[in-house]
């Protein structure tokens, strides 16, 4: 599914703007072979035109189908002629609409069993696979930034979220391994995804947005995954779970959320509530992946606002895992007076860069790798002003042992100071309550492996 | 599908080693001499969801004051079984929680835990997990729970563990697509079942 030698888009458009033509332009940079069926075409945007993928005299892979919904059946009639194994089918027009739809739906679920093609949606974006240049999209690059290679991969069953997911992949430059949006899951679904990403050497971190679950497989499956890799997922559409037909007092309160979010943490998946916790978690495992595994959910605030730390403070008192650290005496010696010595360290509104470092490489030091460190910064205060660039390399310096996690917000020269930090792989984040929460879950899953790897809490 | 009443639900439990007030079927001639008072005096039938708000049951009844509560539940509930029970004393010490069993369409039976009592659906404090369960889901679940960190407080943990083990293993082996049992007073030492709803499969 990933790794196709061929691609033919069915229902491709000349008209810039259509869904037929983008996706093309998307191939454009496909590692691979591209062809383009229309009967109205020879040729668009330079790639040869053909009336029917039979047509085509070659072997075709996978096809991308971005026709009206009653001309898919017969088009994959078609692709099922040639030989073809994998659809993405882009239409809408299916089981989201009603009982026409869904009729539609049956019958080219029914037309891929018959000939062997395994179908993704339909309405959906597809696929993609950074590697061999494979975007199935309709969103126009230069309105979709494209990730880099990464080891990130996505599963979602919308389309909407993807994109979301994708362009924060992109800009952050944290990479894509591989993307699947399957819509209406007519076929594919996330069993086959996460079975599939199981044995993908470049998959990581599988991140999820899931509306429903109906394959009950799926939960063995992501156990497996979640053994040595890592899933997060985000859950849409928190109504009522379909419970037994009786209702006692239980069987009332069984909301499907509730449920979803004890079942899928059971069975090694981190659960988060929102589209940002999403991102934040993801940015913790995907920067710490080894470090994280050796958390033991303690944490040293180093900070030059206070404020900001007592917010800190309060996330962990009302965390499920995570509690302060105590901070090694010895450290006074390193510190300026003006330093508070305990935890949240406070290096106060006088603290430099310099400061910073010392302290940094104090506890990082003094503590078993185990403890993580947040660092708390306000970069509008005067005197640390321009003195990040020696707070930077002790950071540097200290990430192989004790993960640190910064915190920052503000205006414009905050966040410009907030990209330098990350473009020299310091991960800095905007919310502390966030973050903590979202270090709570991960911190959460990382205690789920040790279980299931040594039966031991 | 058989809906069973908080006794037969009781003497299922019971039977599986799971610890339930001591009790008496009222009627004419039941000894009431090795009952320890005040009691509660409960109307236990397959119809009544929800005693509380039912007005199903009368708690700290005095020997004196049984028999009339006796005539009033009997009168309110024709149907009904009623049956007299010991009150077990709680305290500082110990916690009322709510443990659920459900069936659910794609996970199959789960597990639930979380506060109990009158508001357990108003505060909604749960958590749950697929059935079977291990120790570690069982702590999780705690840690879910805002009534999770009481549990810690008062050292209950290991017995919840236990419990959450013990009630996953019962569903998991015997026919039962719901249980509620709420609540069950937890201390660092026991587990009680002071209300309970089963539905078994048939």
């Amino acid at each position: 599914m990933f790794y196709p030698k061929s691609v033919a888009v069915i229902g491709a458009s000349a008209t810039p703007r259509k869904i037929g033509h983008e996706i093309l332009k998307s191939l454009l940079k496909f590692k691979g072979r591209v062809y383009a069926v229309n009967p109205n075409y020879d040729e668009i945007l330079g790639i040869k035109c053909y009336p029917s993928v039979l047509n085509i005299p070659a072997s075709i892979d996978l096809c991308v189908i971005a026709l009206p919904a009653q001309k898919v059946p017969s088009a994959l009639v078609e692709c099922g002629k040639k030989g073809i194994r994998y659809a993405v089918i882009v239409s809408g027009g299916f089981k989201e609409i009603g009982d026409v739809g869904a009729k539609l739906e049956r019958e080219i679920t029914s037309i891929g069993k018959k000939f062997g093609i395994r179908i993704i949606g339909p309405n959906c974006i597809g696929i993609a696979n950074p590697k061999i240049g494979l975007y199935t999209f309709f969103q126009p690059e230069d309105f979709m930034e494209r990730p880099a290679e990464g080891a990130i991969s996505v599963m979602t069953q919308s389309g909407t979220v993807g994109c979301i997911i994708l362009e924060f992949l992109a800009y952050t430059g944290i990479g894509l391994a591989k993307f699947v949006s399957y819509g209406n899951k007519c076929d594919i679904d996330e069993y086959d995804v996460i079975s599939a990403l199981k044995n993908d050497n470049d998959t990581r971190i599988l991140v999820g947005y899931i509306e429903s679950f109906d394959n009950p497989n799926v939960l063995s499956a992501m156990k497996e995954f979640c053994k040595n890799k890592y899933m997060i997922v985000v859950k849409g559409g928190r109504t009522k779970e379909g419970t037994s037909a009786v209702k006692s007092h239980t069987g009332a309160l069984a909301e499907d959320y509730r449920v979803f979010r004890g079942v899928i943490k059971q069975h090694g998946g981190i659960v988060v509530d929102s589209i940002d916790e999403l991102k934040y978690s993801l940015k913790i495992v995907n920067f710490y992946y080894e470090l994280i595994e050796k958390f033991n959910g303690k944490i040293v605030i180093i900070t030059n606002g206070a404020g900001l730390s007592v917010i800190t403070v309060d996330s962990i008192a009302n965390s499920k895992y995570l509690s302060l650290a105590s901070v090694d005496k010895k450290l006074r010696s390193s510190l300026p007076e003006y330093a508070i010595l305990s935890n949240p360290l406070d290096l106060t509104g006088s603290a430099t860069g310099e400061d910073f470092a010392r302290a940094i490489m104090g506890v990082s030091e003094t503590s078993d790798g185990g403890t993580a460190i947040i660092l708390n910064m306000v970069l509008q205060d005067a005197p640390l002003g321009g003195s990040w660039q020696t707070m930077i390399s002790a950071i540097k310096q200290c990430m192989e042992k004790t993960m640190i996690l910064a915190c920052a917000d503000g205006g414009e020269f905050t966040m410009g100071v907030t990209r330098d930090f990350e473009a020299l792989g310091v991960p800095v984040f905007s919310n502390p309550v966030l973050l903590i929460s979202a270090l709570d879950k991960v911190y959460e899953n990382v205690r789920w492996k040790r279980y299931e790897k040594t039966g031991r809490d | 599908m058989k809906r069973l009443g908080e006794i037969e639900s009781k003497r299922l439990l019971s039977a599986h080693g799971f610890t339930v007030p001591k009790h008496v079927v009222y009627d004419n001639h039941c000894d009431l001499s090795k009952i320890a008072f005040p009691v509660a005096v409960k109307a236990s039938s397959s119809q009544i969801m929800h005693k509380m708000r039912e007005g199903a049951i009368f708690l700290n009844v005095c020997r004196d004051d049984v028999h009339k509560a006796v005539r009033q539940l009997r009168k309110k509930f024709p149907n009904a079984t009623v049956f007299i029970e010991e009150m077990v004393q709680t305290g500082p010490k110990s916690l009322e929680c709510a443990v659920g069993v459900l069936t659910t369409k794609v996970y199959g039976k789960c597990i639930m835990f979380g506060a109990g009592g009158r508001f357990v659906e108003i505060f909604e404090d749960v958590s749950f997990r697929k059935i079977p369960i291990n120790s570690h889901d069982a702590r999780a679940m705690i840690a879910d729970t805002i009534i999770g960190g009481e549990v810690e407080r008062i050292g209950a943990t290991n017995c919840v563990v236990d419990f959450l083990l013990r009630i996953s293993d019962l569903a998991e082996h015997v026919d039962i697509i719901e249980m509620d049992l709420n609540p069950v007073i937890f201390s660092d030492k026991r587990a009680i079942v002071l209300d309970a709803k089963i539905v078994l499969d048939e």
